[in-house]
């Protein structure tokens, strides 16, 4: 089906739309926590896709490439709302104490709850978080991808995690 | 929790991202054995992991079909690419879309004429007149009688069409329906035997030509079985052939030529297949083209022997590959030009019902120029050389039917 798609068929393409949507979708509306920014980075991330199909190296699985092309342009959206928070120790005090809407969420199913806690997160904690967890991108290539070290990506995932296991602790026992 | 725990604990998160050295992994282990606290953190981090898989951000299906809209939409809107599999080609409205809007219609007045037949009685446009939308016949195609009525062949036996069309698609089944799933499909059963009066056409490519072509129903039979049967065979005699390596990979590029041309008139199969069969299939092509892509490219890598090659392409693929084209095939097992016929009858005769129920609708002129189109192309069908299998059969049927005002 890739073949044919590198080869232009647009039918098989929209196969491989089918196909891949939700999983990136669910990637880059994690990383935004914007449902409509997410649609839009979709939408562009297959067209981009399929105009640089012919440099897509026939042999390598298809949904990391994509989720490349995707996430970059998540960051790069993120990057141009500048949106970027800041790292201070007010910031994560203010995100893992403040309980915000949850409370008004116990009832919600599990799901829910974790992605309005998610969605609660300072911005870098969150894309280090989605990339690691829905990616399963290594240290090093969220560290790449964020022109950040691997250390800090080791610290935000851990105070990711802190945060959602503490929005989340009713949960998670 | 003891005196080391909070250094521990930080390094947690790492830990169970496997993001440490050896040494610190063997560290941490130990660690966990004596450190309830800790060990018991290290699971509240595997349940915020299980947790995050369930996050979908409520996106349903609707949403989804509008983005891949959007997505197709865009796509269709650029240029087209060099090379592209469509350039130059005449385009034809496949039979599914065409058939997808004879279903919609079909249905519609289906329901209408239902009503109106319902009351017969009390003539529908009395007690519903204020319901009637007023239709051109020219752009809505309609049944009302025919539906779920076998059409009656030469033999004089009723045969049950209705249960061989798929309603949204407009393609034909047989009693062999697709699979529920695709792990059905991976199960490598093989397909029911195709029934008797399912033509299964040779796939257009193969003949040159853009519609598909009717073969017997042994040889069709044939084309099917023997085909998928060869390809298995063709990679099996790769383990028992020993020849040059230039050879080896002049067979290496036949057999990839081979499955270019299985993929590419499998996605014409799937063109007119129903969404989720689609999904299926496709899935099941992506692993069978990326398991032997790799496969030929770790082989060539490795510059051993090129007829191992047909170790690492497992029997399994070939098999899928075999199943998927079997039931492919027989998916389109129809012959177009029969559907476009029934398809300009079953619009005529229900112009002519709704004429009947209706007349300040459907002028008689408009059902006896449908009628009269339906003719023609029948003439046209059978003035050409192809072989159409039933067109006598339906023929019969179409000409028995007289109209009057």
């Amino acid at each position: 089906m890739i073949a044919l798609a590198i080869k232009g068929d647009r039918r098989a393409f929209g196969l491989l739309v089918k196909k891949y949507q939700r999983q990136v979708l669910r990637t880059v509306m994690g990383m935004l926590g914007d449902r409509d920014a997410a649609m839009d980075i979709v939408q562009d991330s297959f067209i981009k896709a399929y105009q640089a199909l012919d440099r897509f190296e026939p042999g390598r699985p298809f949904y990391p490439w994509l989720s490349r092309i995707a996430t970059n342009l998540a960051i790069n959206y993120i990057k141009r709302q500048g949106r970027q928070t800041s790292l201070d120790n007010e910031v994560i005090e203010r995100a893992s104490s403040d309980p915000g809407p949850l409370e008004k969420l116990e009832n919600m199913e599990t799901g829910r709850r974790f992605q309005a806690a998610l969605q609660e997160l300072p911005e870098v904690y969150r894309v280090a978080f989605v990339l690691r967890t829905f990616e399963d991108m290594s240290y090093d290539e969220i560290a790449n991808k964020l022109g950040i070290s691997p250390g800090t990506v080791d610290s935000r995932l851990y105070r990711a995690r802190r945060i959602l296991m503490d929005k989340l602790k009713d949960l998670i026992q | 929790m003891n005196d080391n725990a909070d250094k521990y604990r930080e390094k947690l998160s790492a830990y169970f991202d496997g993001h440490l050295t050896p040494e610190e992994m063997e560290e941490i282990a130990a660690h966990l054995e004596t450190c309830p606290g800790c060990a018991e953190e290290l699971q509240r981090l595997a349940q915020l992991h299980d947790m995050s898989h369930e996050a979908d951000f409520g996106f349903d299906s609707n949403e989804l079909d509008k983005l891949e809209g959007r997505i197709n939409d865009a796509i269709a809107a650029l240029p087209e690419k060099e090379g592209d599999a469509v350039t130059g080609r005449k385009k034809i409205t496949p039979i599914w879309q065409r058939c997808t809007a004879l279903a919609a219609s079909i249905v519609f007045v289906f329901l209408i004429g239902r009503m109106a037949v319902k009351d017969l009685d009390r003539p529908f446009w009395m007690g519903h007149a204020h319901k009637v939308v007023p239709v051109k016949i020219d752009s809505v195609i309609i049944d009302v009688s025919d539906i779920g009525k076998p059409p009656i062949m030469s033999d004089g036996e009723q045969r049950d069409v209705s249960e061989k069309y798929d309603d949204v698609t407009g393609v034909v089944f047989g009693e062999d329906q697709p699979p529920e799933n695709s792990d059905e499909l991976n199960e490598l059963t093989m397909p029911e035997p195709i029934p008797e009066e399912i033509p299964v056409p040779e796939l257009a490519e193969r003949k040159g030509s853009e519609t598909p072509v009717v073969q017997s129903k042994s040889d069709s039979r044939e084309a099917v079985t023997s085909e998928g049967s060869q390809e298995t065979e063709t990679v099996l005699d790769y383990k028992k052939e020993s020849v040059s390596k230039a050879a080896g990979r002049e067979k290496v590029s036949e057999v990839k030529g081979q499955l270019d041309r299985s993929l590419s008139d499998l996605g014409k199969a799937i063109a007119v297949m129903p969404q989720a069969d689609e999904i299926e299939i496709a899935d099941t092509l992506f692993d069978m083209e990326q398991a032997f892509i790799e496969a030929m490219q770790t082989r060539l890598k490795r510059k051993r022997n090129i007829y191992s090659l047909a170790e690492t392409m497992d029997s399994d693929s070939v098999a899928v590959l075999t199943e998927v084209k079997n039931r492919s095939l027989f998916y389109i097992g129809h012959d177009p030009a029969i559907d476009e016929l029934l398809a300009r009858y079953m619009n005529a005769r229900a112009a002519y019902e709704l004429y009947r129920i209706s007349p300040d609708v459907v002028k008689f002129s408009e059902v006896d120029s449908l009628r009269q189109e339906c003719f023609d192309y029948l003439d046209e069908l059978k003035n050409s050389e192809r072989e159409i299998k039933y067109l006598a059969d339906y023929e019969k049927q179409i000409k028995d039917w007289q109209i009057e005002p």
